[in-house]
């Protein structure tokens, strides 16, 4: 039985709903941290979501084709539109592409990197400066690929895209990326 | 190009690595909600579901079979007996004093018992005494009319009864039928109605109710006082035959022949007065009310059990005891059938209200 079959049975057995919690809370910490970049605001956010979904769980159904995590990035996605409003996080040019770098650095020492080797820490301050400079749906399909782990069959329940497209928008993004950094290093 | 990719994914894999504290106490916090919410929402359970069904349809076949069979006897009951009786039995109000229950009668015992109930009808002849010398020579003229209702589950009882009055060599003269009643009058022979009677207590066999009603009315005086009139007009022809051999004026002959053929014509009369009375007392008068049982869903008031239950006898302990047992089953199994469909539910989801009520006020 599928996880997402746990649904059926969550309130006979909430072991179920907390076997369906830790399965998604690491991809919903990683997705929102990933986009709030702030880690108190990302652990705030999570709670809302997973309540937000204690507290309708009864309208979801697996009739519609909708699997739970899709249903639980679909809140996420719906509570960070309400933290990000205000912040424009697009980045136009390599100059502010390059004084984003030290604010990634900020950021991601808040994360306790000392398994990380120095050179590594930079390629990721790098890479997370250059998802600015991406469309708001191909910084998107990153970070539910990459960062939270999911596969094209839940991205594309989240994003309503067909698989194909996702993987083009994907490799799309990863050129972008590369572009981006390559050409800050020159 | 894959560089990039192994350094989100590792990204990725450190960006949920790094929350170990915020999701445990995440997971206390939710803990006490879940339970909130458990009283909430279930889960269908088609196992539960098919428990349910099987056991509500399982109550309504009790509940069936015991008012199928409350309602099986009540049918014979008064309940039935008593609403066929104004249209079935109304003849009983119409009828004469001397009418009489002759079920277990034989017809002789009638006659002989109308005879003495009976005063003579008849305004042309007073004279008793002529009347029982002529039924002590002859035997007694009786007229019968018989009323017979029937109560039978037989559909055909109604057409199968017309046939047997033609087939005994009777006459039907009237039949009116409807979906559950009929109506039949005619006459039968006398000397085959034993026979229509066997017949009828076939037809009906076990589960009827047969009523018989017969009257009988002695027609001596009115044979007498036709024999009587008979008599004088015969003299009267003899007289009036003798004159006319002695006439000796054509108009006198042809006054004489006028006489004698009014004669002829009220002696055509009185015999044929005579046929009849001898018709009537040759046939028997029959008329049968035939009501079918009515279905066994139709609802009736005020039944009787004792009647049908004791096969229209007072109940014995025992069967008294059988009424008591339908009484009380009967009501006890339409009340756990409303409790199981009904109230059962309506109790849950009240229970359940209460207590999701209590979660979320003790959460707060």
């Amino acid at each position: 039985m599928s996880l997402d079959h746990c649904m059926f049975r969550i309130f006979s057995q909430s072991q179920d709903f907390f076997l369906l919690y830790d399965e998604y809370y690491p991809k919903i910490f990683a997705y929102v941290l990933a986009r709030l970049r702030h880690r108190e605001t990302a652990e705030d956010v999570v709670q809302q979501v997973f309540e937000q979904a204690l507290a309708n769980i009864a309208s979801f159904s697996l009739k519609k084709g909708a699997t739970f995590g899709s249903w639980l990035f679909a809140i996420a996605k719906h509570e960070l539109v309400n933290v990000t409003r205000a912040q424009s996080r697009v980045v136009a040019t390599s100059q502010e592409f390059l004084e984003r770098i030290p604010h990634e650095e900020t950021f991601l020492q808040t994360l306790l990197l000392e398994e990380v080797a120095i050179e590594e820490q930079y390629i990721w301050f790098q890479i997370l400066a250059a998802m600015d400079t991406l469309t708001d749906e191909e910084r998107e399909v990153i970070t539910l690929k990459y960062l939270a782990g999911m596969s094209y069959e839940d991205i594309s329940a989240i994003m309503h895209k067909k698989p194909n497209t996702l993987a083009v928008m994907l490799k799309r993004a990863l050129e972008k990326i590369r572009i981006t950094i390559s050409v800050c290093k020159k | 190009m894959q560089e990039i990719k192994d350094s989100l994914k590792n990204i990725g894999k450190h960006f949920q690595k790094t929350q170990d504290n915020h999701q445990e106490l995440l997971r206390q916090k939710l803990s006490a909600r879940v339970d909130a919410y458990r009283v909430l929402v279930r889960s269908f359970s088609w196992s539960s579901f098919a428990a349910w069904s099987v056991g509500g349809c399982a109550m309504l076949f009790l509940a069936f079979q015991v008012h199928y069979r409350y309602q099986e006897y009540a049918l014979y009951t008064e309940g039935v007996v008593y609403d066929a009786e104004p249209a079935v039995f109304e003849e009983y109000a119409l009828a004469p004093s001397y009418e009489i229950d002759a079920y277990a009668l034989s017809e002789a015992d009638v006659a002989a018992d109308v005879i003495m109930r009976t005063s003579p009808s008849s305004n042309v002849s007073k004279n008793t005494g002529a009347i029982i010398d002529y039924e002590e020579e002859h035997g007694s003229m009786i007229e019968e009319q018989v009323n017979i209702a029937l109560l039978t589950r037989e559909d055909q009882a109604a057409s199968t009864i017309a046939e047997l009055f033609t087939s005994l060599g009777g006459h039907l003269s009237s039949l009116q039928q409807s979906d559950t009643y009929a109506s039949l009058s005619g006459s039968i022979p006398l000397s085959r109605l034993s026979f229509f009677y066997d017949q009828l207590d076939a037809l009906v066999k076990n589960d009827a109710f047969i009523e018989k009603n017969i009257r009988g009315q002695s027609i001596t005086s009115q044979v007498l006082d036709v024999s009587a009139r008979m008599d004088v007009l015969v003299a009267a022809q003899a007289e009036i035959a003798a004159q006319l051999q002695v006439a000796t004026t054509d108009e006198q002959k042809t006054s004489l022949r006028e006489r004698l053929d009014a004669l002829s014509q009220d002696m055509d009369t009185l015999v044929k007065e005579q046929q009849t009375l001898e018709d009537r007392v040759a046939y028997v008068e029959v008329s049968l009310s035939v009501a079918q049982l009515p279905s066994l869903w139709e609802a009736h008031n005020d039944v009787d059990l004792r009647y049908i239950v004791a096969g229209y006898d007072e109940p014995n302990i025992w069967q008294r005891i059988q009424l008591h047992i339908f009484s009380v089953l009967f009501v006890g199994v339409e009340v756990m059938s409303t409790a199981f469909w009904i109230l059962i539910p309506l109790l849950v989801l009240v229970w359940r209200y209460m207590k999701r009520r209590k979660m979320f006020r003790d959460l707060a």
